[in-house]
């Protein structure tokens, strides 16, 4: 078993490297092959003078070809320097790990609000099917799953924070206030509660109405009666024994949520203000800055590939009957 | 993976009205298409298991609802969508059941051309990637070995690829335009739809009709389209309804940045301008943003009724 | 009886203090205070905040505080003693002598003197500045004969030096740092050191930047203001809110999403302010190389086609007011009250369709003449709605028109460098002066590939020569003349359309005071205070 695991790891291992170099190739290939020119970009709302452009261009490398150019790129990625950026004059890879601690903040909090409230849900629903809990839940399960979550941000901002004055609007931080130790936390907290809220409704949606389904089969499994038959306690029948089997379902869904999630994060952090990785991305797109858009792209793929890596590994854990093909 | 994401959502069979696993093969048991008179009796059987569920033929409504303002759409619509008719700001009356927006166009008109927009690119982004997804899928999972490993890899790659921001990036940069946006979404939609397949021809490819029409010499792409096809259509179908579902609103978030055509009224396009008047003009974002919620809606339920009454097996009791 | 008559007595008496106590109170509060902070919103990061390469917006805003020019400008246009105390210009306007301020030190305790001055001018703003090479490029030699003194020698007469010596168009950087290093590369452009009212204290990125009291200001008691906090909000609409709920406290014209005006002008406790900025014009510019558009009367038609008061009322809230002419009219001296396009264009559909006939482009049979496209920077606020306007009335006499809303770039790629536009919606600043921001549009030297210049192509050397005379003159009067003549060709030719004349409109809370006391108000915060809350 436990050779065929780690065969099964080194395999799954192996694979993500042409992954991401593939994941590099395209977009690369997508981005320059675009009408576009990031240098005058640069340049502000007047009339430049041409020796400052061309000046520009050199520098940042632009004329020479584009075969040169990738391999180039290949190159400094293999050695972990992701570029620099036109705009900002810095190396990409700081300017990206300093956004990427405030979409984990949010991405992390939706996720595990999803997970935890999804999954408890379920469990209920399961527990009282047909009963209103469950159709209620079903009911808010189909909304949350069908409503757009820019939609979602704009109301929830407009009566939790405009209207009802409750939750600070915009931002992961009060502007003002320079708040130290404790209330420091509780400050982005305030400000994590909207954006967070918005964007795990949806995940949330699919966590409860699959831990549901997924429940409602396990417990309706030989090995359940079988358990009740042997006389043993109600919750440890349900937990130990229903919840390990229906959690496999749940668990696979929930690791590949997060691709979405960084999606989602993405129209949310706008919506809110909220200075993660999805507001540098909008931001770099209307600045044409190329280094940072590849390199948000390589970082966000790495992190859905590392993601899928972690839950067939945890699926692979978790149920050893399954053959890994 | 034998576990298809395409889990679904709602199944709101009610108690008592199952149909044992045993009563009906469905249609995975037979090969092929089979005779006009076994086609009809499996509609009709079909027909049956799906209106039992109040919230599948809820969800059929809506579609077909909003399929049939989309076709008649030049008659619904009292003005031109584009067109100044008002005042702006008029909140909804008499005059104008749904308002008009900051320019003075009518909200209700505006709405109705917006499903036009909604469904078409919904429709076109879910069929082709279905016809992409099924293609790779069928040939990955009957050929298998290299060319299973090889297209399953590109299935990964694309999968891997974070798709909003990857839509918005290929928008952004190749400059807006309907149909540069139903490529896109059609094009990093396919994935899931794929490996779905895959996993059905998987086992389907098993089955003694495939290994009889293998010894009678029937070519591989017939054995392909004319016999496995038909079995995994049903999973094919509630996949492909809950795609239409996804491309509207990645359509609709595409539209909401920015970046849909400015020469098309669209929902999302609207949900963008409205966000200046949030307050003044609570109907400028409500009506489009309902209209999406909607059909959405109504593209899931739809799926999920259609999973039920296809796949009898996989519902939940 | 005596007793109630001191009473009512003691009681007029104790109200006449109470209305001096109070009548001091508000003398007391209206004077500077020292101290507090203000939070200002501005978009995004900006590149850097050198602001001798660029002249980008947010940049200009921040760096507005860190940094001085000789001169900056008042209310009434007038170049005021900065970092030059005061200056004289030979009658020929040939030579300009500027006595420097003393005692002025760097952020980094270095004393300012002429050297840098010379050194900003010769190897900063000459090579690079966006605005100012184009004025500098009349400047023949720089000369520093002591430390606090500046000997500018120009090539010919050119009129509008002065006023470009201000912070936003000629920053004075620090010749210690900068001397021998790459300009382009060097970590001052990231925490910049200036001899402004404020220091640079903290950048965080996405987020804030942050300057704090310069204690070594040369103005005695000044700046008032402890801090300042740029708080970077992306979304226009989230600025309006967080103004609204007391997150800042100040949004400038640039940043300030109009569409909010409506809503927030009913608070009580917020201030407009007009006329804090440069005026700007949105102008239609038509690409006049090829039909139908290189006839005169088809422009002329789509003048009268399109109702300029409609995008004042409906997409800019009622603020501004329709174009006049070629010539802001808020450039009082220059603008030509002869010409009118409210009157000479007034909206007229039969008209336009007349024309339309007589150019030859008649109506075919579904109703239509021709199509044109309209390319515009889709992020611009109002733009979208301006071309939707266009869209729907140019309709009305048989135009089709396809929407082009790209992004920035790739909108500067069609219009400025490759020339791929019917038409184009831009939004572009006077410059304070024609000579600066509006001769470029028409002049034929300035058709070239290069953004924010003369992208329609149209080149007529009568008004060529107008533009010469109106830059060069060395008297009001006489620049004023050749200005009036060139708009009056324009007003026929119409290469381009101006639109509007762009309501400008900074907001702040009212507990910011001094505020708004320069024509390019938000680069003067030193006598800017705030009230107790």
């Amino acid at each position: 078993m436990e050779a065929r695991l780690g065969r099964y790891i080194l395999y799954r291992l192996a694979q993500v490297i042409p992954l991401v170099f593939g994941v590099i190739v395209v977009t690369f290939l997508i981005i320059h092959l675009a009408p576009g020119d990031p240098v005058l970009a640069l340049v502000g709302n007047f009339p430049a003078p041409e020796e400052y452009v061309t000046r520009l261009r050199q520098d940042l490398g632009l004329d020479k070809s584009l075969p040169v150019q990738l391999l180039h790129y290949l190159r400094k990625v293999a050695q972990g320097d992701l570029g620099y950026s036109f705009a900002q004059r810095r190396p990409v890879l700081n300017i990206i790990f300093e956004r990427m601690g405030a979409t984990l903040l949010l991405a992390g909090t939706a996720w595990l609000l999803a997970a935890v409230l999804g999954v408890a849900m379920g469990i209920l629903s399961s527990l009282r099917q047909y009963s209103l809990v469950d159709h209620a839940t079903t009911v808010a399960a189909l909304i949350g799953f069908s409503v757009p979550v820019f939609w979602l941000g704009q109301l929830l901002m407009l009566i939790f924070s405009v209207g009802l004055g409750w939750l600070p609007p915009q931002g992961m931080q009060s502007i003002r206030e320079e708040y130290t130790g404790l209330r420091y936390y509780l400050d982005i907290g305030a400000h994590l509660i909207l954006p967070a809220l918005a964007l795990s409704t949806r995940f949330l949606a699919i966590n409860a109405r699959l831990t549901r389904s997924s429940m409602l089969d396990a417990l309706g499994r030989e090995f359940i009666t079988t358990a009740r038959a042997k006389g043993l306690p109600e919750l440890r029948v349900i937990l130990h024994h229903g919840l390990r089997n229906a959690l496999l379902p749940v668990v696979t869904v929930m690791g590949l949520n997060v691709g979405f999630l960084f999606a989602g994060s993405a129209l949310v952090e706008t919506v809110f203000g909220w200075p993660g990785v999805g507001r540098l991305l909008f931001d770099s797109i209307s600045t044409r800055d190329y280094p940072i858009l590849l390199g948000i792209f390589v970082v966000v793929a790495l992190a859905v590939i590392i993601a899928n890596l972690l839950t067939d590994l945890a699926y692979a854990v978790l149920d050893p009957r399954i053959r890994y093909k | 993976m034998l576990f298809s994401t395409r889990a679904s959502v709602t199944s709101d069979t009610p108690p008592g009205g199952q149909l044992a696993g045993a009563e009906d093969p469905g249609i995975h048991e037979k090969g092929g298409w089979g005779t006009d008179r076994a086609v009809g009796r499996r509609l009709r059987v079909f027909w049956r298991r799906f209106s039992r569920s109040r919230s599948a033929v809820l969800g059929l409504g809506v579609v077909f609802f909003f399929t049939l303002v989309t076709l008649v759409a030049t008659w619904v619509a009292p003005h031109d969508p584009t067109a100044l008719i008002a005042q702006p700001f008029i909140s909804p009356g008499p005059r104008y059941p749904l308002g008009t927006d900051n320019l003075g166009r009518d909200v209700l008109s505006g709405v109705v051309y917006g499903a036009r927009v909604s469904l078409a690119v919904g429709f076109l982004a879910a069929a082709t990637s279905t016809l992409i997804g099924v293609i790779v899928g069928a040939i990955s999972g009957y050929l298998g070995g290299v060319t299973d490993a090889l297209l399953m890899r590109l299935t990964e790659l694309f999968q891997v690829l974070p798709r909003f921001f990857l839509a918005l990036l290929v928008v952004a940069l190749a400059g807006p335009g309907i149909g540069k946006i139903v490529f896109v979404i059609a094009i990093l939609s396919w994935p899931p739809m794929a490996r779905l397949v895959r996993a059905e021809f998987l086992s389907l490819r098993e089955r003694e009709f495939v290994e009889a029409a293998r010894a009678l010499g029937v070519a591989t792409p017939t054995i392909i389209f004319r016999d496995i096809l038909p079995n995994a259509l049903p999973s094919v179908i509630v996949a492909g309804s809950l795609d239409i579902a996804q491309a509207i609103l990645l359509e609709a978030g595409l539209s909401f940045f920015g970046l849909g055509d400015p020469n098309l009224t669209s929902w999302g396009g609207m949900l963008n301008n409205a966000l200046a008047f949030l307050r003044t003009a609570w109907w400028m974002p409500t009506f489009p943003g309902l209209g999406i919620f909607l059909t959405v809606l109504g593209f899931n339920l739809l799926g999920d009724g259609l999973n039920d009454a296809l796949n009898p097996r996989l519902r939940s009791r | 009886m005596k007793k109630a008559l001191l009473r009512r007595l003691g009681l007029c008496l104790g109200g006449a203090v109470l209305v001096a106590l109070a009548f001091a109170g508000e003398v007391i509060a209206q004077q500077p205070r020292r101290g507090g902070t203000v939070v200002a919103v501005i978009d995004t990061d900006p590149p850097s905040l050198n602001v001798a390469i660029t002249n980008g917006a947010t940049e200009n805003r921040v760096a507005g505080t860190i940094f001085s020019g000789l001169i900056w400008i008042d209310l009434k246009w007038q170049p005021q003693p900065y970092l030059a105390e005061s200056w004289t210009v030979t009658p020929d306007s040939r030579t300009y002598t500027f006595r420097l301020r003393r005692n002025v030190k760097w952020h980094d305790g270095k004393p300012f003197t002429s050297a840098d001055v010379k050194f900003t001018f010769d190897e900063i703003l000459a090579k690079y500045h966006p605005t100012s090479k184009a004025a500098f490029a009349h400047v023949s030699s720089v000369e520093t004969p002591d430390l606090y003194t500046v000997v500018v020698r120009m090539k010919e007469p050119f009129a509008p030096f002065l006023p470009l010596l201000s912070v936003w168009s000629a920053p004075i950087l620090p010749k210690h740092l900068y001397e021998g290093t790459d300009i382009f590369k060097n970590p001052y452009n990231l925490r910049p050191v200036g001899t402004g009212p404020f220091k640079f204290q903290d950048w965080s990125r996405g987020d804030r930047i942050v300057v704090v009291r310069n204690d070594d200001y040369f103005e005695p008691g000044q700046p008032y203001l402890d801090k300042i906090i740029f708080k970077m909000i992306p979304d226009v609409h989230a600025r309006a809110i967080a103004l609204e709920t007391g997150q800042v406290d100040y949004i400038q014209d640039y940043f300030f999403g109009k569409d909010a005006y409506p809503r927030l002008s009913r608070l009580k406790d917020l201030v407009f302010q007009p006329d804090g900025d440069v005026p700007g014009n949105e102008l239609l510019v038509f690409n006049v190389r090829k039909p139908p558009l290189s006839e005169r009367k088809v422009r002329q038609a789509i003048a009268y086609a399109i109702d300029r008061r409609l995008i004042i009322e409906r997409v800019h809230a009622g603020l501004g007011a329709p174009a006049r002419s070629a010539i802001d009219s808020r450039l009082s001296w220059a603008y030509n009250p002869q010409v009118d396009y409210q009157k000479q264009y007034a909206y007229d559909p039969a008209k336009a369709n007349a024309l339309l006939d007589e150019a030859g482009f008649p109506r075919k049979a579904d109703g239509s003449r021709f199509t044109l496209r309209v390319t515009f920077d889709i992020r611009r606020a109002g733009f979208l709605p301006i071309a939707e306007i266009f869209r729907d009335q140019l309709r009305a006499v048989g135009i089709q028109l396809q929407l082009e809303g790209v992004e920035r770039s790739v909108m500067v790629d069609k219009v400025y460098i490759n020339w791929d536009f019917d038409m184009t919606i831009q939004n572009l600043t006077t410059g304070g002066d024609p000579a600066i921001g509006i001769q470029r549009i028409y002049i034929c030297k300035d058709v070239r590939k290069a953004p924010f210049v003369n992208a329609s192509g149209y080149c007529n050397k009568e008004v060529d020569d107008l533009f010469e005379k109106g830059a060069s003159l060395t008297t009001l009067t006489g620049r004023a003349e050749a200005y009036k003549k060139v708009q009056v060709i324009l007003a026929s030719d119409l290469p381009s359309l101006v639109l509007t004349e762009q309501g400008i409109l900074d907001v702040a809370r009212d507990r910011v005071k001094g505020m708004w006391q320069s024509r390019l108000a938000y680069s003067f915060w030193s006598p800017v205070w705030v009230a107790k809350d």
